[in-house]
């Protein structure tokens, strides 16, 4: 039989498609495909996708130092050798026609001027005039003046380095990523409930379990590749069910079995009411709860993160305390949930009571193996915390945790929340490894593993985002430096963040790769090198640390986050940053009132000289430099970093940060192992990955005749009874909250009569940067629709396409209106994704967040639509 | 030419309608399935965009839960 090459090739990918995702292949077409591949001279190495926190790994091909192919790795358990549309398009995002190649910075008459226009700069220029406007504000009004926002983006190391450079170095914990708009009320929520943060189970629950019930997380879209997962099941496992509760109809409701669509804020009272189901009808797991749980509760009045003067926090007398909690008894809580009666839950939240019994049917049946997922729906919510403890609280009423099939779990929406931002802890509160600012044994340790002299650690909490922001706003942040990340385009209530970046007396540098808002926004802009032009690892939602190495160069001038970490770090000598500073506010044990001691004795005690510069403190220490380069690991990869500085950077503070988790329950392994395998779930002890924490059996941590412990250590010792109660310690228990439901911050009026919900869609990741730049993604969704139910539409004199005004309190745009497609909304309720720089959604989104995990609330507010 | 590998899925129950549907389709061939409903299907297409165009086209068929790619090859014609 003649083959044409067309046909040839078809057989060949088809084959290679089947074999990744485990159909059988005879062997002959197994052979061509690889005969094939060894013919086209590629060289193929692993790698992780750039976008959202799954954690696909892909396979990515290169030829005369050019990316010429991506494909999903079949080896990487993950994603089984499937790729998403933007997974595919990982390589084409590096290669838009506008990336920045050069630093940019304002100037007027060769000089930097605030209002000049951008001209391409030297990076020696640009560190000149960051170093000196930096020093300028650092030196007047001491560390909490300067800021750096990161990112779930960042890879480990790039978080770890500039976790380092701000709180060792310069002694400012006012560094604080993007996933505080992403995960906060996740990691808070961990953290409550069992004193540790991120998902005790895994994926491999998903082929477990015989229900999935989706909370405010439109999978099929945000996590395709896992929603494919959830379909295999489906169709293979006939007890499945799957649920989705959304405030909106969206593509997962075509694989539902039952469809949820509640009112915004509501899903605290549809917890409630599971639970109270729960005791009801005598579904309560009791011999786990006993022995595992203790129940808990905390203030109510605890406003919703606005400006101390904003009306709604007036009276709001636990504000600043939000996040206090103490032990009730079982009593207690059972009478606390009495009111969330089927009735009244339903009414509220406009759900049937059919559907409120189905659902929590599914809840109480203890021999259904049983998921939730959540993401932005529970976290990007003014009860953020609370909602995360709650579906805790079914999980745990039920024993449904930490089991095979059965657990709550928290998806991410970036590639390395959970691995940099919460793992390696970039928040203005955080250390390694779970460890805090506030904590002085975790100071210690810190101060220890680093080799700083005491007391260097600043032990005041830095200033999260939306204060930073608001900071610049106030004028008590001077200097901002975004990286991996665009804020001004990311932050709700935008148009008052703009507008103090470029009016009040401040500095705002960008890292970034392309001409975003932020950069536009921005006094420099520094170019970077992205994902494949540089050694990095991300981890993703199931705990799994991922590796990759650099694969091509970074084009023009444009230099990795960790090249301008480091060397921004040289231009700090130790007598500039490690003397006495002001730090306003600071009252704490062992420091004097309102300043950071001088360290510089100790210091020279330790073998420093007051000259020497951060750089060479912190980063070109002996013990770093031990790691030489180049390194059989690499395998023949380019490694520009390590060129520029002469040892290998990545491995040397990756081997470093790894000491924070040993034995600590984040036990990562080493650097060269992680180029051998497609990822490991921590904690990896004795070399071995965890798959379900705290469950003996799969937990190291976990003892043989414990069955369950939660180990974690954060907040186990909790006042009992009441708020003033005698401290009890809770060793190995879990906390069963009770939260009560709490209006909104806004809602819909007369004047402002839609609810607004703002989202991702599956073409576009985040505020498009990457995939706006890839013509196909663009062209397959060009702009940010408002999709909107036709009645309203109608009712508006409107009819699909016609292009609207959106307006809220705060800000307007205009777009056209969609009244069919993939999101069915339901009346009263407009959806507008926020991808668009050209619809710029958050103009319009309140910035009111959740009190205890400080995240902004983009789900709800109040907005009108009108005919442009 | 550019030829995509897909990845599809629908209920067991409609996997022969669902290739005949796709075989049907002058530009989609089904080369292998499995009892659990997947088929294994490839795309030719004149440019990605073509290709894009024509996912999206098969992720809207009646009776498909899924089709998602998984490889993509571009390739000068010969024929």
């Amino acid at each position: 039989m003649i083959q044409t090459r067309r046909d040839f090739i078809k057989t060949t990918v088809a084959a290679s498609v089947a074999t990744s995702i485990g159909i059988s292949v005879p062997a002959a077409a197994r052979a061509k495909t690889e005969d094939w591949q060894r013919e086209e001279n590629w060289k193929w190495d692993k790698s992780v996708c750039r976008f959202c926190g799954v954690g696909c790994g892909i396979m990515v091909a290169t030829t005369a130092g050019k990316i010429v192919s991506v494909k999903g790795d079949p080896e990487c358990p993950v994603n089984r050798g499937l790729n998403c549309v933007k997974g595919y398009f990982n390589a084409k995002i590096m290669y838009g026609e506008d990336r920045l190649t050069k630093p940019l910075l304002r100037m007027k008459d060769g000089k930097f001027d605030k209002q000049g226009k951008f001209a391409p700069v030297s990076w020696e220029k640009a560190f000149d005039v960051m170093e000196a406007k930096f020093k300028e504000y650092y030196d007047e009004y001491g560390p909490a003046s300067v800021s750096i926002f990161g990112s779930g983006q960042y890879t480990i190391d790039e978080g770890y380095a500039a976790t380092k450079f701000m709180k060792a170095g310069v002694r400012s914990n006012n560094i604080d990523p993007n996933a505080r708009h992403c995960m906060a009320s996740a990691v808070a929520g961990f953290i409550q409930t069992f004193g540790i943060d991120e998902p005790p189970g895994c994926y491999d629950d998903i082929e477990l379990t015989d229900a999935v019930v989706l909370w405010g997380a439109n999978m099929a879209e945000c996590h395709p590749i896992l929603w494919s997962r959830v379909t295999d099941r489906k169709l293979t496992h006939k007890p499945m069910k799957v649920v989705n509760l959304s405030t909106f109809t969206n593509r997962c409701s075509d694989l539902s079995d039952l469809e949820m669509i509640f009112e915004p804020q509501t899903d605290l009272a549809i917890m409630n009411f599971i639970a109270r189901y729960m005791i009801k009808k005598g579904k309560v797991n009791q011999a786990f709860v006993d022995k595992h749980c203790i129940f808990a509760t905390g203030p109510e009045d605890i406003g919703y993160g606005l400006p101390a003067d904003h009306p709604l926090e007036q009276g709001q007398t636990m504000r600043n305390k939000a996040g206090a909690h103490w032990s009730i008894s079982f009593d207690e809580f059972k009478k606390k949930l009495e009111p969330y009666t089927a009735e009244y839950v339903s009414k509220l939240s406009g759900v049937s009571v059919e559907k409120l019994v189905e659902l929590a049917e599914l809840y109480s049946d203890p021999k259904k193996k049983i998921i939730s997922f959540w993401t932005m729906g529970f976290n990007q919510h003014s009860r953020g915390t609370w909602v995360n403890e709650q579906i805790y609280m079914v999980h745990l009423l039920g024993g449904k945790m930490s089991t095979p099939g059965s657990g709550a779990f928290s998806l991410t929406g970036q590639p390395s929340a959970c691995g940099t931002a919460r793992e390696v802890g970039t928040f203005a509160h955080r250390l390694p490894s779970d460890m805090i600012v506030a904590k002085k044994p975790h100071r210690d340790k810190s101060e220890k593993l680093w080799k700083l002299p005491e007391n260097t650690l600043n032990p005041k909490v830095g200033t999260h985002a939306v204060k930073m922001v608001r900071g610049l706003r106030s004028g008590e942040v001077k200097f901002f430096w975004a990286m991996v990340t665009n804020p001004f385009q990311d932050f709700a209530n935008a148009n008052e963040w703009i507008k103090a970046a470029r009016e009040k007396d401040n500095f705002i540098v960008v890292s970034d790769c392309y001409p975003t808002v932020s950069a536009k926004v921005a006094d420099l802009v520094l170019p970077v090198a992205m994902i494949y032009e540089k050694w990095g690892a991300y981890g993703n939602a199931e705990r799994r640390t991922q590796h990759w190495r650099q694969q091509v160069k970074a084009p023009g001038d444009a230099k990795g986050d960790l090249w301008q970490i480091l060397e921004f770090s040289k231009r700090f000598k130790l007598k500039e940053v490690w003397k006495e500073q002001p730090l306003p506010g600071l009252k704490v044990e062992g420091f004097p009132d309102g300043k950071l001691p001088d360290v510089l004795t100790e210091a020279k005690a330790m073998g420093y000289e007051p000259e020497q510069t951060l750089f060479e403190v912190l980063f070109a220490t002996p013990e770093m430099k031990k790691y030489k380069w180049p390194d059989k690991i690499a395998n023949g990869h380019p490694n520009d970093i390590a060129d520029d500085f002469g040892w290998f950077v990545h491995k040397a503070l990756w081997q470093e940060y790894r000491q924070f988790g040993i034995g600590n329950g984040h036990d990562l392994a080493d650097f060269d192992t992680y180029h051998h395998v497609r990822g490991l779930r921590w904690p990896v002890v004795n070399g071995k990955e965890t798959q379900w924490r705290f469950r003996e059996g799969y937990d190291p941590y976990v003892k043989p005749g414990e069955g369950f412990n939660f180990y974690g250590k954060a907040l186990k010792k909790i006042p009992s009874g009441g708020p003033k109660g005698e401290k009890v310690a809770l060793a190995g228990k879990a906390k069963i909250f009770f939260r009560p439901y709490a209006e909104p911050a806004e809602s819909p009026d007369k004047q402002y009569d839609l609810w607004l919900c703002t989202g991702r869609v599956l073409e576009h990741w985040h505020s498009g940067s990457m995939t706006k730049r890839v013509a196909e993604l663009n062209r397959a969704v060009p702009y940010a629709k408002c999709y909107m139910h036709p009645a309203d539409a109608k009712a508006r004199g409107l009819k699909r396409h016609d292009e609207v005004v959106i307006e809220s309190r705060r800000g307007k745009v205009k777009t056209r209106i969609e009244t069919q497609g993939r999101d069915r909304m339901p009346e009263g309720m407009i959806f507008v994704p926020w991808f668009d720089e050209n619809v710029l959604i958050n103009k319009l989104t309140l910035d009111a967040t959740c009190p205890i995990s400080k995240e902004t609330d983009y789900k709800k507010c109040a907005v009108r639509v009108r005919k442009a | 030419m550019t030829v995509s590998g897909i990845v599809m899925a629908c209920r067991p129950e409609h996997l022969g309608e669902m290739t005949g549907v796709v075989n049907a389709l002058d530009w989609a061939e089904v080369h292998y399935t499995d009892q659990d409903g997947r088929l294994v299907v490839t795309i030719e297409a004149s440019d990605i965009d073509e290709s894009m165009n024509r996912l999206k086209e098969l992720q809207g068929l009646p009776r498909a839960i899924m089709a998602e790619l998984a490889e993509f090859v571009v390739e000068e014609a010969d024929d």
